[in-house]
């Protein structure tokens, strides 16, 4: 049973439509990649999502209720937690008081401040320096964390991997079975097509706001997705 | 010789009126990014209402001290949450033109009710009681203004630092967008800076009552001297305000004491030297 639903979703930015009749099904438990090239409408999706554009209530269903264009603070009390595109920490609080800004959701559930440490160990000495004094790959760590401190079903990453190591990147992926286990789904954006392929169960090719291919991972192959990047028929 | 460190003295301690004049736009420019142009007609809106409870509706004075910082925040929230919220966005005109359009309808309001009378709140013998340190004379009520305005930022500056209320405050002035992405109600949280800056307002609107008299127009002069304060100070530093207030309040004494004539104008220079000289060396006194 899928637990969020979009179905036929049109955001605009202003005059600009970003995106066209998008449809996806997230199932409880799923990890679904969202691979594209730059201004192809991912995180116009995400964004989507999590209450940022004004989309029709009708177009995103999640447990059987509308909550298309929701404020995003309801959209986070409902269980739907963002880390956004470039992590966008809060640069003058500390990565504390930063993990505490995802309680305010009011959500009730099984990660602390503790459990993030465990799966981010490497933050644990890092609790008091402002957001703004961490490398980029703590950073994401702390992004990750304080989504995750909303206690939710579902998480939207934005940009999984951009501007990081590969080695960091390679730690973070490593935590995604940890939150999975806490019952998290998850969809996510990658630019790294392979790993993408690797990390997600179902994956949606976006081309110019519209999605041109999709399928199981394990059924689709780098090749599929180059032709469909190039805009080519797969035949 | 000794004339001259007395007017020091008195320019730092009405330094803490201008922090408190200053500190409530400050707040509202660094969370929200509002210039409010009727800030200095809600500091006179209040001493007016100071000066009303007391003599027309005959509140004892305690207790009116105690009831205009509160009503100046519940007016506070409720402009905020009913009107400046929804001005908020990425053009900043229209916050200031509905500011400058209250600041009107303030000024014109007080002016039809309480006529262009000059007022003064009277706060009996401790208006004139004054010690003697060091052959430096201080004003009684000089001194209490400045210990008010530094409990004041001391208290701001707590609530910012160690409280939730100021790490939702903090995070909204980082990035409301995110702010809200977290959960946070960020209309709330806006009107609510907007309550605190109010209550302070209040709280200096009744000093000034008792310091100087004011009338319905009495507003500009004072948003100019808490524009001042705040960029001499830092924007959005909340003890740059103290200093900036104290710095202004200085420069006036000085002014007025090689001639009484310049005291205002000496306010003015200092700032406009900080102005120009400020970003080759500080970015505010955090």
């Amino acid at each position: 049973m899928s637990f969020l639903k979009i179905s036929k979703l049109n955001a605009f930015y202003g005059d600009f439509q970003a995106l066209f009749d998008i449809s996806i099904c997230l199932y409880e438990g799923q990890k679904i990649a969202l691979i594209g090239p730059n201004g192809a409408g991912k995180s116009t999706l995400l964004r989507s999502i999590a209450g940022w554009l004004p989309v029709p209530r009708k177009a995103v269903k999640y447990n059987k209720r509308n909550i298309g264009g929701l404020p995003a603070n309801d959209v986070v009390s409902l269980g739907i937690a963002s880390v956004p595109e470039g992590r966008r920490l809060f640069p003058s609080l500390s990565v504390k008081e930063n993990l505490q800004m995802g309680q305010e959701s009011g959500r009730k559930g099984v990660w602390s401040q503790d459990k993030v440490m465990q799966i981010f160990p490497v933050l644990r000495e890092r609790l008091y320096h402002l957001g703004s004094e961490l490398s980029g790959g703590q950073q994401q760590m702390v992004a990750i964390g304080r989504a995750l401190m909303s206690n939710p079903r579902i998480v939207l990453f934005d940009e999984l991997s951009l501007g990081l190591a590969p080695k960091v990147v390679n730690e973070i992926a490593k935590a995604i079975p940890d939150i999975q286990k806490s019952g998290v789904s998850i969809i996510f954006v990658e630019q790294d097509v392979r790993r993408a392929l690797r990390l997600s169960d179902y994956v949606y090719c976006i081309l110019e706001g519209r999605i041109n291919l999709q399928g199981q991972s394990k059924n689709i192959t780098f090749e599929d997705v180059e032709a469909a990047f190039w805009g080519q028929k797969n035949d | 010789m000794i004339e001259l460190i007395n007017s020091i003295v008195q320019g730092i301690l009405i330094g803490g009126l201008y922090a408190l004049f200053a500190a409530g736009l400050s707040l509202v420019f660094g969370i929200m990014r509002i210039v409010n142009l009727s800030h200095g007609d809600l500091i006179v809106l209040g001493s007016f209402l100071a000066f009303f409870t007391v003599s027309t509706l005959t509140v004892p004075l305690w207790l009116m001290v105690v009831i205009i910082p509160l009503a100046m925040g519940v007016i506070g929230y409720a402009i905020q949450r009913s009107l400046l919220n929804k001005t908020i966005g990425p053009d900043v005109l229209p916050p200031l033109l509905i500011t400058f359009g209250l600041s009107i309808i303030l000024q014109n309001g007080l002016l039809q009710i309480f006529t262009a009378d000059n007022r003064k709140l009277d706060f009996g013998a401790i208006e004139v009681m004054s010690v003697e340190i060091g052959g430096i004379a201080m004003g009684w009520y000089a001194i209490l203004i400045f210990l008010i305005a530094v409990t004041v930022i001391t208290g701001l500056q707590f609530i910012s630092y160690h409280t939730r209320l100021g790490r939702l405050l903090r995070a909204t002035t980082d990035d409301p967008e995110i702010a809200k992405l977290m959960g946070v109600k960020t209309e709330h949280i806006f009107a609510i800076a907007m309550a605190i800056a109010m209550i302070i307002c209040g709280i200096a609107a009744i000093l000034f009552a008792a310091w100087t008299s004011f009338t319905p127009l009495s507003g500009p002069s004072r948003l100019l001297i808490a524009f001042e304060v705040v960029v001499i100070g830092g924007i959005g530093s909340i003890w740059g305000t103290l200093v900036g207030g104290i710095i202004l309040g200085v420069a006036q004494a000085l002014g007025g004491y090689f001639d009484p004539a310049w005291q205002t104008l000496a306010g003015h220079i200092v700032f406009v030297i900080i102005l120009v000289l400020r970003p080759i060396f500080v970015k505010g006194f955090r």
